[in-house]
């Protein structure tokens, strides 16, 4: 299958001032690899977002500065705008066809599970995506996953149940849970055990009042809070 | 509500809030997710209000993650008090955010539930907000 192509231009400007070519609809890139040297790009942001959308995540691009001749490379890292999810800069790495790459691969899941349809589980992923290490020609740009094995809330599907393709090399850790179902919630339950009020560690500990930080008691109660908290 | 166990000091100073998020920018585990898109303080009072507005729309199935976590006291004079004398005492919580921050995630609901929960939690919050969807995340809430 004949890769998508990308035609970049070279780029002078660089730091702040890269602004500028953003409001003019440009990305402003870099494009390096095993023993190249890295060079400042600019690709059209229409044609990038498009790319990503018809290429998908680990695909093979041949890149084409100005009227260079075409390499293979792999989309290695796209910063975003954290509000409006527009593309700022995108990191292009040039990839040697007979050198392996160690890439993350999305993991799809596929089939129905038991624990899901008919006892109203909450399928969750406790991983995206799998680290394989692998020849560009041999990528998968996606991995495959049956959901059907998980017929009850103790079932846990692993980095080992995928089923990895030939001359493909699995880097991520084998026993990692990739997916359970969590059972589903009974009722809201109205009061949890009492949060202890704040301790200080603080050195001199006076006797003054502390009137607040009471307030009511009712917990977080079926919230994954502790652990989607993000330092 | 969330507070901090024990906290190595008792006041804070205010701080700014220019700029926007740096972390906390993704959806990390769940499918559909709550996004500020303003800075502000978030109180312990109503990051537990939005909880229950999106969990009592659920009902049953479906996950919740609080992405936030109220870990800065804020501090009040008792009223009628002349100024001077210090410092108040600690009064509540509040979580800092800025502009990008994931506040709340969900997995396991279909997205116009998701929605309409999260939609229900925004009036909760002193915050314009967005819906966000991960990416690959279909209608019917399957990847």
């Amino acid at each position: 299958m004949a890769r998508p192509e990308l035609i970049a231009q070279p780029r002078e400007i660089t730091g702040k001032h890269v602004a500028r070519i953003r409001r003019e609809g440009l990305v402003p890139a870099v494009v390096y690899g095993h023993g190249v040297d890295s060079e400042s790009i600019q690709v059209n942001g229409r044609e990038f977002d498009h790319l990503r959308r018809v290429a998908g995540r680990n695909a093979l691009v041949d890149l084409k500065v100005a009227d260079g001749r075409a390499r293979p490379v792999l989309v290695h890292g796209i910063q975003e705008h954290p509000v409006h999810r527009s593309v700022l800069h995108v990191d292009f790495f040039v990839v040697r066809m007979t050198e392996e790459l160690t890439v993350d691969v999305p993991v799809v899941m596929t089939g129905e599970s038991e624990a899901v349809e008919k006892q109203g589980g909450t399928l969750l992923h406790m991983l995206d995506t799998i680290k394989v290490r692998a020849l560009p020609a041999d990528l998968p740009q996606t991995l495959e996953l049956d959901i059907s094995p998980l017929v009850d809330f103790d079932s846990v599907l692993r980095v080992s149940d995928v089923p990895i393709p030939e001359r493909v090399t699995l880097v991520t850790e084998a026993e990692e849970p990739l997916a359970r179902v969590q059972a589903p919630r009974i009722e809201e339950e109205p009061v949890v055990a009492e949060a202890p009020e704040a301790e200080e560690a603080e050195g001199e500990a006076e006797a003054e009042g502390e009137g607040g930080a009471e307030g009511d008691t009712e917990g977080s109660a079926e919230t994954g809070s502790g652990r989607g908290e993000e330092s | 509500m969330l507070m901090p166990k024990r906290v190595k000091h008792r006041r804070v100073m205010r701080g700014r809030m220019s700029g926007m998020a740096k972390g906390g920018t993704t959806i990390a585990f769940g499918d559909y997710g709550l996004m500020t898109e303003e800075p502000a303080w978030i109180t312990s009072r109503q990051i537990e209000s939005a909880r229950r507005a999106m969990t009592r729309y659920v009902r049953r199935g479906g996950k919740i993650w609080i992405r936030i976590f109220p870990d800065k006291p804020v501090t009040k004079k008792p009223a009628e008090v002349r100024m001077g004398s210090g410092k108040g005492a600690p009064d509540h919580w509040v979580a800092v955010v800025k502009p990008g921050r994931i506040l709340f995630e969900m997995a396991g609901v279909p997205q116009e539930d998701a929605a309409e929960a999260m939609r229900l939690a925004s009036h909760k919050l002193p915050v314009t907000v967005k819906f966000v969807i991960k990416e690959g995340v279909g209608a019917d809430g399957h990847r």
